[in-house]
C-alpha cells in the first residue's frame, strides 16, 4: 500500500538507448493530449512495482512548458532494488502509472545568472534547466563531467548551449575550468549541482570556501550518502511495538508491520515519508530536513534514518 | 526588549542589529556621510588583511548620481563579496533595495544605520534597535502611488509632496520600495 497518488496514466511512446547503460523514455497521455506543465528540474514518479507500490523518481529533461510528452533518461543500476531494470525492460506501447511531476530543484527566479554543474546522469535535471534558460535567453553556463564511454545528451547539449557548455571527461579537467569559474561569477549568480555525492560535496565545498552564500547554492543529490553502521532498535507506536533489525530500514519494518507510510524515493531525498516523533533521539541520515528540524527531534525520515538509542516512539 | 520594540518586532519596520563583519572573498564598503564612513571603517578594521577591500564614500543623501555610481560598483562585484552599506537609515534602505535588485541576497549585505547605531550605544537591548521616532524616511503615498522623502515618526502625519493628501506613516515597510506605507487619514479606521 502507499498513500502516494500515482494517478497519472502514461503510455511509452518511445524507448531509446542513449548509451549502453542509459535509456530514454518518451511518455505521452493515452489520448495524446498535453500533459501538466512543470518547473524545470522537476521529477516524475514511476510506479515500477504494485502491491505494495514502489515508486522511483526520475528527472524530467524537457523545459516543462505545456509538454506534449514527458522524457526521462534512466541509468541502469546493477544491484539496485529493481526500478531502473524495470525501466530498461519497458517496450513502446507499455502503460505506466506515474506520480505527477514534483519540483524540488527549480531555477532561482531572482538570480541574474545560472551556473550549472552536472556529473554523469546528474545531467538530466540540468538539461531541463538549460532548455529553460536557452528558451528565455537567461545568462547561464553548464559544466558537464562524464566518463569517456558514457555521455548522455552531450550532442544535444552542444546544440542547445553552444560555447556556454564546458564538457570534461575527468575530475582534473572539470576543476581546471570550474575552479576559476566559481571564483569569478558576477554577484547574483545561482549555483546548481547534480551528480554523485563526492562531486556535490567537492563543488559545494569549493563554493563555500569562496564564500558563496548558502542561499545561492542548490543541490539535487541522487540519494543520501552511505548510511554507516546499522544497529537494531525498537519502535513504539500507539498500541504496539515493532522491532527493526540491522538488516532493514525503519520504513521497511513499519511496512512489514502493515502500516501505510507514504514513501517515494526511499533514499532520504524526496521527503515523502516524513513522520512525527513522539519521543527518543533520531540518528538523522536524510538530506531533506534542515539542521534546525533535525535538532528539534520532531521528525524522522524512516526510509534512511534510525534511532540513536534503543527505542524511538512515533506518532503515526 | 522594551514594550515598544516588542510591538515593532511583529512588523516590517527595519531592525538594526549591532553589525558583525562576515568572512568574505572581498568587501565592498559604501558609506553615506562622514559618521557612516567612520563606522564602516571601524568595522573593516577587523578584516583579514589578505582580503581585498573596495571602498566608496558618498554624501549623506540618495540621488541619481549616487545610484549610478553604486550600480557601477555592484556590477564589478563577484560572488563571494560582502557589501557594507552605512549611512542614514533612509539612504541605506534605498541602497539595500538597489543592491538586492542587482542580485545580492540578505546574506551578502551588512548594513549600518547611523541613527540606530547612535541609539544603540545607550540602549540596553542594542541587538534590536528600531528608528521609530522622528527621522528622515521615504513614504509611499497610497493615494497617488508615488514615494517621497519626509521627516516624520512612525505613526506621525505627513503631507504627500505629489498629491498633498494627509498621510499617516504606517508601520508597514516595503524593502523593494525602501519606503513606509502612507495611509490617507480618514482611511485608517483599522487602527
Amino acid at each position: 500500500m502507499s498513500a502516494l497518488r500515482a494517478d497519472l496514466r502514461l503510455v511509452v511512446a518511445e524507448a531509446t538507448p542513449l548509451t549502453d547503460e542509459v535509456r530514454q523514455l518518451t511518455l505521452v497521455a493515452p489520448d495524446r493530449s498535453r500533459l501538466p506543465s512543470y518547473p524545470p528540474g522537476s521529477h516524475l514518479g514511476l510506479t515500477w512495482r504494485h502491491g505494495p507500490d514502489r515508486v522511483n523518481s526520475y528527472s524530467l529533461t524537457g523545459d516543462g512548458d505545456s509538454p506534449s510528452d514527458y522524457k526521462v533518461s534512466v541509468l541502469r543500476v546493477p544491484g539496485g532494488s529493481g526500478g531502473s531494470a524495470w525501466v530498461h525492460e519497458l517496450k513502446s506501447g507499455s502503460t505506466v502509472q506515474a506520480v505527477a511531476p514534483r519540483s524540488n530543484f527549480a531555477p532561482a527566479a531572482r538570480a541574474r545568472r545560472h551556473l550549472l554543474v552536472a556529473g554523469g546522469i546528474g545531467i538530466t535535471p540540468l538539461l531541463s534547466h538549460a532548455r529553460w534558460h536557452a528558451r528565455w535567453r537567461h545568462e547561464f553556463a553548464l559544466h558537464y563531467v562524464h566518463r569517456p564511454e558514457s555521455a548522455p545528451h552531450l550532442d544535444e547539449l552542444g546544440d542547445l548551449c553552444g560555447d556556454r557548455l564546458t564538457a570534461s571527461q575527468d575530475r582534473a579537467a572539470l576543476w581546471a575550468d570550474l575552479g576559476p569559474a566559481l571564483a569569478s561569477q558576477p554577484l547574483g549568480t545561482q549555483l546548481y549541482v547534480c551528480g554523485p555525492h563526492p562531486m556535490i560535496d567537492a563543488v559545494t565545498g569549493a563554493a563555500r570556501a569562496l564564500h558563496w552564500p548558502e542561499s545561492r547554492i542548490s543541490v539535487e543529490p541522487f540519494g543520501a550518502p552511505d548510511e554507516g553502521p546499522r544497529a537494531p532498535f525498537r519502535v513504539a507506536l500507539p498500541g504496539s511495538t515493532v522491532n527493526v533489525s540491522a538488516e532493514e530500514t525503519l520504513l521497511e519494518a513499519l511496512e512489514r508491520a502493515g502500516l501505510d507510510v507514504p514513501s517515494m524515493c526511499r533514499q532520504g531525498v524526496c521527503g515523502e515519508c516524513r513522520t512525527p516523533v513522539r519521543s527518543g533521539r533520531v540518528d538523522h541520515r536524510d538530506l531533506v530536513l534542515s539542521a534546525a528540524e533535525k535538532a528539534s527531534g520532531e521528525w524522522v525520515m524512516p526510509c534512511v534514518s534510525r534511532a540513536a538509542d534503543d527505542e524511538l516512539e512515533l506518532q503515526l | 526588549m522594551s514594550a515598544a520594540n516588542a510591538r515593532l518586532a511583529w512588523t516590517s519596520v527595519p531592525r538594526w542589529a549591532a553589525p558583525a563583519l562576515p568572512a568574505a572573498a572581498s568587501y565592498l564598503a559604501c558609506w553615506f556621510g562622514d559618521e557612516a564612513g567612520r563606522r564602516a571603517q571601524a568595522l573593516l578594521a577587523g578584516a583579514d588583511p589578505a582580503v581585498p577591500i573596495a571602498a566608496a564614500g558618498f554624501a549623506a543623501r540618495w540621488d541619481a548620481q549616487t545610484e549610478t555610481e553604486l550600480r557601477r560598483l555592484i556590477d564589478g562585484c563577484r560572488t563571494g563579496v560582502r557589501i557594507i552599506l552605512a549611512g542614514p537609515e533612509s539612504v541605506v534602505l534605498q541602497a539595500i533595495a538597489l543592491v538586492k535588485a542587482l542580485g545580492a541576497t540578505a546574506e551578502e549585505i551588512v548594513s549600518i544605520a547611523t541613527e540606530a547605531a547612535s541609539d544603540a550605544s545607550d540602549a540596553s537591548d542594542a541587538s534590536d534597535v528600531y528608528v521609530s521616532g522622528v527621522a528622515a524616511r521615504r513614504v509611499f503615498c497610497a493615494a497617488c502611488r508615488r514615494s517621497f522623502d519626509a521627516v516624520a515618526a512612525i505613526g506621525g502625519h505627513v503631507a504627500c509632496l505629489g498629491c498633498a493628501a494627509e498621510l499617516i506613516v504606517d508601520y508597514r515597510f516595503s524593502g523593494p520600495h525602501a519606503a513606509y506605507f502612507g495611509w490617507p487619514t480618514g482611511l485608517d479606521l483599522h487602527r
